[in-house]
């Protein structure tokens, strides 16, 4: 089994993006608002472009949502618990954005290719949105992915369990905006509101 | 407090009484099901399984799955329906208890193990079975997402919001509880 640690480079990103912020906003001494949840990364990430497939067994390619700013969350749908709650937070989203909700794209990247055909992701998505995105792929195209938004995965097999396998995934709502780079990213359980408030900010 | 269980005693008691009179009449409901007056359920709820839209949509599908069957997979393999199960449980008693089981029957579910999911500091989610989870004397433990839930796998229909699952809890008390189940959209 291999294991990917990327997620610590993540983290040290977001620490040298939270100390500089925090460098920057010491200036005027005025009363600070309470700052919203979320790690902005200031400048933003590049993260390659990459193609998987779609929940319609298409190619799709993260520059198809150039333009847009998209929400990705990275999970797989034998999970009765995170992954469900986290899109229905999506679903939430999407309606406190009202009018602003077509410039935002919402992502679900399978983190279990294996048994994550695009019709079953079909299903899965559709259960929450007709145009939330559901997208899959083999583990050499998800591991670069996975690499740039610093996105852990990790199969694990219990033998006491009647599961093949469950997946250790991140399950941090990430943000790429309207050029294909890394922008935000929100630890799981963030408010909808709070995210609306963020994405308020980048158009 | 001591009225209160001396009452609560008696309505069991009294519970016990009635259905053992009428136990002939009760559907086939089997009474042999030994129950702990200290433990309780509230707020029981299954999260609708994932296929439950597809279908109510299936007018403006994708062309690309004509022909699919939307309604659910076939019979022969693991339908690929899992779902949680998420509750309160309380204990009355002085005594600590564990949920260390819990069984929906085959007809709902081919295998139902209790999980817990936790989130890491990296934000990392981890989902593992666990032998089980503590009932503390006179509190309760609350099994909701992101925490302890009974893992439903191999759900063997769609679970729609409106119906209701059974589940039989078993306790390392050798207590057991039939819980009714109510199923929520997945919202």
């Amino acid at each position: 089994m291999t294991v990917w640690r990327w997620w610590g480079l993540w983290v040290a990103i977001a620490l040298l993006s939270t100390a500089l912020a925090a460098c920057g906003g010491g200036g005027d001494g005025g009363p600070t608002a309470t700052p919203l949840p979320g790690t902005l990364l200031d400048p933003p990430k590049d993260v390659g472009d990459f193609t998987l497939t779609n929940q319609d067994g298409q190619p799709f390619r993260l520059s198809d949502l150039r333009g847009k700013v998209a929400l990705f969350f990275f999970g797989y749908t034998h999970c009765p618990d995170i992954c469900p709650t986290t899109l229905a937070e999506f679903k939430r989203v999407k309606a406190l954005l009202g009018d602003d909700a077509g410039r935002v794209a919402f992502v679900f990247v399978s983190v279990d290719g294996e048994r994550d055909t695009p019709e079953r992701l079909t299903n899965y998505v559709r259960a929450f949105d007709p145009q939330f995105i559901g997208l899959t792929g083999d583990d050499a195209a998800l591991r670069p992915i996975a690499r740039d938004f610093g996105v852990f995965y990790q199969r694990v097999s219990y033998e006491e369990s009647a599961a093949d396998y469950l997946v250790d995934h991140t399950a941090s709502t990430f943000v790429i905006d309207q050029q294909g780079r890394l922008r935000l990213v929100f630890p799981y359980g963030t408010d909808p509101a709070a995210i609306v408030a963020r994405l308020r900010a980048l158009w | 407090m001591v009225v209160r269980r001396v009452l609560l005693s008696g309505v069991v008691a009294l519970v016990l009484a009635l259905s053992a009179c009428s136990g002939d009449e009760e559907k086939a409901t089997p009474t042999a099901t030994p129950t702990s007056p200290a433990l309780s359920v509230r707020d029981a709820w299954v999260r609708a399984t994932i296929q439950q839209m597809a279908g109510a949509e299936q007018s403006d599908t994708a062309a690309g799955m004509a022909g699919h069957d939307m309604g659910g997979m076939s019979d022969q393999e693991p339908s690929g329906r899992v779902t949680g199960a998420f509750m309160v449980i309380e204990n009355s008693g002085d005594a600590p208890d564990r949920l260390i089981g819990a069984s929906a029957g085959p007809e709902v579910a081919g295998a139902v193990e209790i999980h817990e999911t936790t989130v890491d500091e990296n934000d990392v989610m981890r989902m593992r079975p666990i032998e089980a989870i503590e009932v503390p004397a006179r509190g309760s433990v609350e099994l909701k997402p992101g925490g302890y839930h009974i893992m439903l796998l191999d759900v063997q229909r769609d679970l729609n919001p409106g119906d209701t699952v059974t589940l039989t809890l078993t306790f390392a008390s050798g207590a057991t509880l039939d819980v009714t189940a109510e199923v929520r959209a997945l919202e």
